[in-house]
């Protein structure tokens, strides 16, 4: 079974990442498995200072999903690049994507210089969609114009090959697919959390602080899927998929509809051993329909 | 850290709103009082954070508070079914000192029954002082009183014990000693300005319940970020704002 991905700046073993923020810098879930049994590793996205985040609650169970709106917590770059990052290394050998943010171009390009001068990092996320931000985010990824510029600017400051992670609440993601490309992205992650909101029948009022937040989970897997595919139709650069995907028939439906590689995402608050499911299972599941290499399947539905 | 499928070998009301659950694991968990366990429930995404109520030899008890259509499902779940359990979670109440109190509200008495029973193991002095809405309220009160046989209890309707909330059951001794609390958060609050030090254990919405999320981040007065869930449930008075 070859299920062996060669993307800009990471050799795959197998397909399967997690999605930013829902692994944090690793350092719970290799408590549950090696870390080194995924395809890749993608760090919660890291901003120019540390961000405490949104006011509690950030989190609502929703139907085979949920909804957050954690706001970019994080430790702020420097932070990161000389201890997470570090400290990952020590155990995870594999490829490393590392996750971008900021809230104007000017904190990007802060971050990402910093991260330039990190070592062990083998290509960029820029999370231009994060729905629970009041500047930055998802704004930027909304906004064709808005989009391209950040990525060009992004682009020519990068040490590594950059993939610009998209909001499926764009009006129409396949143009801010375009428009990144054009800029010169390497790849794109399609896509982020659906916005969403939940109300609790106790209080009568909205469960997340912010009201609306992020929603996740394999509700949102069919939406997610159909964006890759209308992505995949318009765009030549690789595709990581990512939105429901929790096992291993999901990350081959993904390749089929133009993803070269897929993050995991809300599973991993279900079940920490989630990814490491989904990895065991593929062999059986691509012998099952009759795959013999996942790098040959990518995009054969558009066919 | 793990999943383990556990036998349901009880699931009964308790007390108005409020199950006993208990859980079979097949062998052996470490725990400590005050860390919490991670039910999904059938039906449901997220898992549901419970406290540990006792673990002995391979067998858990939980308390839970019908709050939502999570614990209502919780509760139609029959003797002999299985759960998906993610423990043991968090840090608990790691530091147990000797003549403390113990202060609990509502179903906050959870953790602090396991508490007890570490503690009465340890030779280490304890005083039970709980509060609740009514007589109704209260579950497993003779558990309490064999751990216990003073405890004292305020109940807001005068059912049970002193009308009033737990501050009507101090003596002066009581005001001078450390205080182990969990409750809602106003009476966390109450505790952190009526007794001169203590832990408390703080209850919220969570996501993974393992740290990976940061669903369920709070500060420190200094701006540092502490999660519920991993640093937490358990904090020192004074450690973090909520």
């Amino acid at each position: 079974m070859d299920m062996h991905i060669s993307i800009p700046g990471l050799e795959l073993k197998n397909p399967v990442l997690p999605a930013s923020g829902t692994a944090g810098y690793g350092e719970e879930l290799s408590q549950f498995y090696d870390l080194n049994i995924l395809g890749g590793f993608t760090t919660k996205s890291a901003t120019g200072k540390e961000r405490p985040g949104n006011p509690l609650p950030r989190i609502a169970d929703g139907y085979e999903g949920t909804l957050n709106c954690i706001g970019l917590e994080n430790p702020g770059v420097d932070i990161v690049a000389t201890k997470k990052i570090p400290q990952l290394r020590k155990t995870y050998k594999g490829p490393l994507l590392v996750s971008i943010a900021g809230s104007d171009e000017e904190e990007y390009c802060h971050v990402m210089e910093a991260f330039n001068r990190t070592e062990g990092i083998d290509a960029y996320e820029i999370n231009i969609s994060c729905p629970n931000v009041s500047k930055g985010g998802m704004a930027l990824g909304t906004d064709p114009k808005a989009a391209y510029d950040i990525t060009k600017k992004l682009k020519a400051l990068s040490r590594h090959p950059i993939y610009v992670k998209l909001t499926p609440n764009a009006s129409d993601v396949v143009l801010v697919a375009k428009a990144v490309e054009e800029a010169g992205a390497d790849g794109i992650v399609v896509c982020n959390s659906f916005q969403g909101m939940r109300i609790d029948l106790k209080t009568r009022k909205p469960i997340l602080s912010r009201t609306i937040g992020g929603y996740g989970g394999p509700a949102i897997l069919p939406m997610a899927l159909k964006v890759v595919y209308q992505c995949a139709k318009e765009v030549h650069v690789p595709i990581i998929g990512v939105g429901g995907i929790a096992s291993a028939r999901d990350v081959i439906e993904f390749l089929l509809a133009g993803a070269s590689a897929v993050e995991v995402g809300s599973v991993n608050l279900k079940d920490p051993y989630a990814m490491k499911k989904i990895v065991e299972e593929l062999p059986d599941t691509m012998r099952r329909y009759g795959f013999d290499s996942l790098g040959t399947c990518i995009k054969e539905a558009l066919k | 850290m793990t999943t383990i499928k556990m036998t349901i070998l009880e699931n009964t009301k308790v007390a108005k709103d409020v199950f006993l659950l208990r859980l079979d694991a097949g062998r052996r968990i470490e725990c400590e009082p005050g860390q919490f366990a991670s039910l999904s429930i059938p039906g449901f995404f997220l898992r549901r954070p419970l406290g540990i109520v006792e673990e002995k030899d391979g067998v858990l008890s939980f308390l839970y508070k019908v709050v939502g259509e999570g614990t209502l499902a919780l509760t139609a779940m029959k003797k002999g079914e299985s759960l998906d359990v993610l423990l043991p979670l968090g840090h608990g109440f790691s530091e147990r000192k000797d003549d403390v109190l113990l202060v609990g509200a509502g179903l906050g008495i959870a953790p602090l029954l396991f508490l007890a029973k570490r503690m009465k193991e340890e030779d280490k002095a304890f005083h039970i002082r709980f509060a609740f809405n009514a007589k109704e309220d209260i579950p497993l009160l003779e558990d309490i009183l064999s751990l216990d046989p003073e405890a004292r209890f305020a109940t807001m309707d005068g059912s049970h014990g002193t009308k009033g909330i737990f501050t009507d059951i101090l003596d002066e001794e009581d005001r001078k000693r450390t205080a182990y609390c969990c409750g809602p958060i106003p009476f966390l609050k109450a505790c952190e300005r009526t007794f001169p030090s203590g832990y408390l254990s703080l209850e919220c919405r969570m996501g993974c319940g393992y740290g990976i999320c940061n669903g369920c981040t709070v500060l420190t007065p200094e701006g540092k970020r502490r999660k519920i869930c991993k640093d937490g449930p358990v904090f020192a008075f004074k450690e973090v704002c909520y």
